[in-house]
């Protein structure tokens, strides 16, 4: 009860924060009243809930970083998250959208598409992965390399899933801001925390983690490689 | 997890003057240590509170809050009382006492506190101790929780001094030190080795 409890709560205050302020913006009539907003709403919703999976797992192995690159990667992982809010503020706030047009119904579709696809790959990542899905350094001391379900793949399924969302959020509202924060600060970002993560990786599976590379794509999956 | 997550934020609850242990008295900080919920890494509410401590604002060093009753010179006097008791039955073990012995006891304290004692006041002790009927073992023993390997040391070197007052070694010296060092719980390689190092 106190966990469903909790998660209606946090699922509350996840959409007061995403669209209290385009609230303000744009004054709460017309967005309560537009069909594109909710269905954004909602897919952010269903976004929040696949990362709420991550708390089932109650040996959750994520520590405070001390280390100085445990500590870069956190601070990585807090501007990812920042752009990422900053960008679904930009999507709902600078929408060009609406359903009068074709147009408008086809990027809202194909966006809400990549918004579910999104959620769902993270989702599939996070189970896949379980306790060992962190945010920060990936070198806890019982790691084992993962190359099962999506991993099998992608290497950083989860990262593919943030940015087909993030893409999917930019289409659906036709935000230029959106689109130009997706390009110009949130992949780049992921760039940088794969490759201080594939790093961590390499020093901790060595030849194994290296293999796995050759074999399989970091974002998108790699065309015409036989995996044995 | 990039859209939900926790974070320890650390405040200041109270400051204050303080004795450190370190540094003697100096101002503190009363730091308390909360889990805050975050969404997109942004802090929105505390859920718990993680921990609380003190932190000098001159050595930056961290103490529990029981550090704030600290009082050096409490804490002297009652070294000074321990081991002048500690001291005093080594010195009357075998019952009887000599003035050579008072008299290292009486240097000792001035040298060990600075603490200038006359061997009238000390005889006075002596009298107490010797009515309070405790044992040796006991006392050391008790005495020896709150002392360092350090201290201890010094224990059993001004006990060694004291049985050697009279010129020589005193007869039942060996089992003097032994109770002292057994209650103190150091072993006789430790007593022996403190006692070469003194020489």
């Amino acid at each position: 009860m106190k966990t469903t409890l909790s998660i209606i709560a946090g699922s509350f205050l996840h959409l007061v924060v995403l669209a209290a302020p385009v609230m303000v913006v744009r004054s709460v009539q017309p967005v309560a009243g537009d069909p594109v907003v909710i269905v954004f709403l909602s897919l952010a919703t269903v976004f929040y809930l696949a990362e709420l999976t991550r708390r089932f797992y109650p040996d959750f192995a994520e520590t405070c970083p001390t280390d100085a690159a445990g500590l870069r990667m956190f601070r990585l992982a807090a501007a990812t998250g920042i752009v990422l809010l900053l960008l679904q503020w930009a999507a709902l706030i600078v929408s060009g959208v609406t359903l009068d047009d074709a147009l408008g119904i086809i990027s809202l579709t194909v966006g809400g598409l990549l918004m579910l696809g999104g959620a769902a790959l993270r989702f599939a990542a996070i189970r896949t992965l379980g306790r060992q899905f962190v945010t920060g350094s990936g070198t806890t001391d019982d790691r084992r390399l993962v190359t099962a379900g999506p991993y099998r793949t992608v290497r950083h399924p989860s990262e593919t899933g943030l940015l087909l969302y993030a893409a999917g959020a930019s289409l659906t509202t036709l935000s230029p801001v959106a689109a130009a924060l997706w390009l110009i600060a949130l992949l780049p970002l992921v760039h940088l925390r794969l490759k201080e993560e594939e790093r961590a990786l390499i020093k901790q599976f060595g030849e194994q983690y290296e293999a796995y590379v050759r074999t399989t794509g970091r974002l998108l999956p790699r065309i015409g490689v036989r995996k044995q | 997890m990039i859209i939900y997550g926790t974070t320890g934020l650390t405040s200041t609850k109270a400051t204050g003057t303080f004795n450190c242990p370190r540094c003697g008295t100096a101002t503190y900080q009363h730091k308390v240590v909360k889990q805050w919920f975050t969404l997109y890494f942004i802090p929105l509410f505390p859920t718990s509170t993680v921990g609380q401590y003190i932190e000098c604002r001159q050595c930056k060093g961290s103490y529990e809050l029981s550090v704030l009753s600290y009082d050096p010179d409490a804490e002297r006097r009652e070294m000074l009382l321990q081991m002048k008791g500690l001291f005093i039955l080594v010195m009357i073990a075998n019952g009887k006492y000599h003035r050579d012995e008072m008299q290292v006891i009486c240097d000792m304290l001035q040298e060990i506190f600075e603490e200038p004692t006359t061997l009238e006041a000390l005889n006075e002790d002596v009298q107490l101790v010797h009515q309070g009927g405790i044992e040796l073992h006991a006392f050391a023993q008790k005495a020896g929780h709150e002392l360092s390997f350090e201290g201890k040391a010094l224990c059993i070197q001004v006990a060694y001094k004291i049985l050697m007052a009279q010129g020589q070694f005193r007869a039942d010296g060996e089992e003097v030190l032994r109770q002292l060092a057994s209650g103190l719980q150091l072993s006789d390689s430790q007593v022996r080795h403190i006692i070469t190092e003194a020489a």
